[in-house]
């Protein structure tokens, strides 16, 4: 195959690899599920209070 | 020592491949060498001549695709018929009519009839599918019967876009090298701009490369 002649040389290392890590195609990358924010102590205590009241 | 890297997303560039049956489906396999690109693995080069660094600038070694068509087409005429545009990374000498790299893999194919498949390979198929039909099973790798289904079959296991694109691999290859120039450039930029996108499952790069490939099938 004739592809003319060398011009130069590069060093090409892609950000995203060609190739599919297992992944499908339609399958969108997941993100993991954000974690739930911890309750206060000051709010527990408030709660159980109320509760016990 | 550690090289800086020039470029920071894959070079794409056409090449052709023929089809092999190996057991584990339908592989594109090199026109000129017996060399199989694995399904979900990148191709790495080697060199014959024994060169360390492959390729190098003095060596005709390296994994080949083209700026255009028109060099394509003798290959066909030997019996390639898919066609596709190729990420090449790694270390790749550029040339005035296109590139030889040391890793690659398809970002999107084209399937052609006129698809000469070695003799092993045509045992394999034919085997297969006759089998199948005996015992009413799918016939899995039926390659042997057309575009369809071999693009089908060769999106599954590359996990990369694959059209059919009806007629002689040879005759699509001289329409297109004649008269589909700027449709092929821009499914070559497509296929490398967009691989960030449709790695990340983005619905309108892929839209984006199958508008793209559609416009280049029309075209001839």
């Amino acid at each position: 195959m004739n592809i003319g002649q060398p011009v130069r040389t590069l060093v090409v290392e892609p950000i995203v690899s060609p190739v599919p890590d297992g992944d499908l195609p339609g399958r969108p990358a997941e993100l993991p599920p954000t974690p739930t924010t911890p309750t206060s102590g000051a709010a527990a205590a408030t709660t159980t209070g109320d509760l016990d009241g | 020592m550690t090289l800086v890297p020039d470029v920071a997303s894959p070079v794409a560039g056409w090449r052709v491949w023929t089809v092999a049956d190996r057991g584990r489906g339908p592989e594109l396999v090199s026109p000129v060498r017996p060399m199989s690109w694995i399904h979900r693995e990148p191709a790495t080069a080697t060199c014959l001549e024994g060169c360390a660094a492959c390729p190098s600038v003095e060596c005709r070694c390296g994994l080949y695709a083209t700026a255009g068509l028109a060099p394509l087409v003798l290959a066909c005429r030997r019996g390639a018929a898919v066609l596709g545009c190729t990420a090449l990374w790694g270390r790749v000498v550029e040339h005035t009519d296109g590139w030889r790299g040391e890793h690659g893999y398809p970002l999107v194919l084209f399937v052609m009839s006129g698809l000469l498949l070695d003799p092993v390979s045509r045992i394999r198929s034919t085997r297969r599918v006759t089998s199948a039909v005996r015992h009413g099973l799918p016939s899995g790798h039926d390659h042997v019967t057309g575009p369809e289904t071999l693009a089908r079959e060769l999106a599954r296991l590359y996990a990369v876009p694959a059209h059919p694109a009806p007629g002689l691999a040879a005759d699509r290859l001289r329409g297109w090298a004649r008269s589909g120039g700027q449709a092929a450039d821009a499914v070559r930029s497509e296929a490398a701009d967009g691989l960030a996108g449709r790695r990340l499952g983005d619905p309108a790069a892929h839209a984006r490369l199958a508008r793209r490939a559609q416009e280049l099938v029309d075209a001839a």
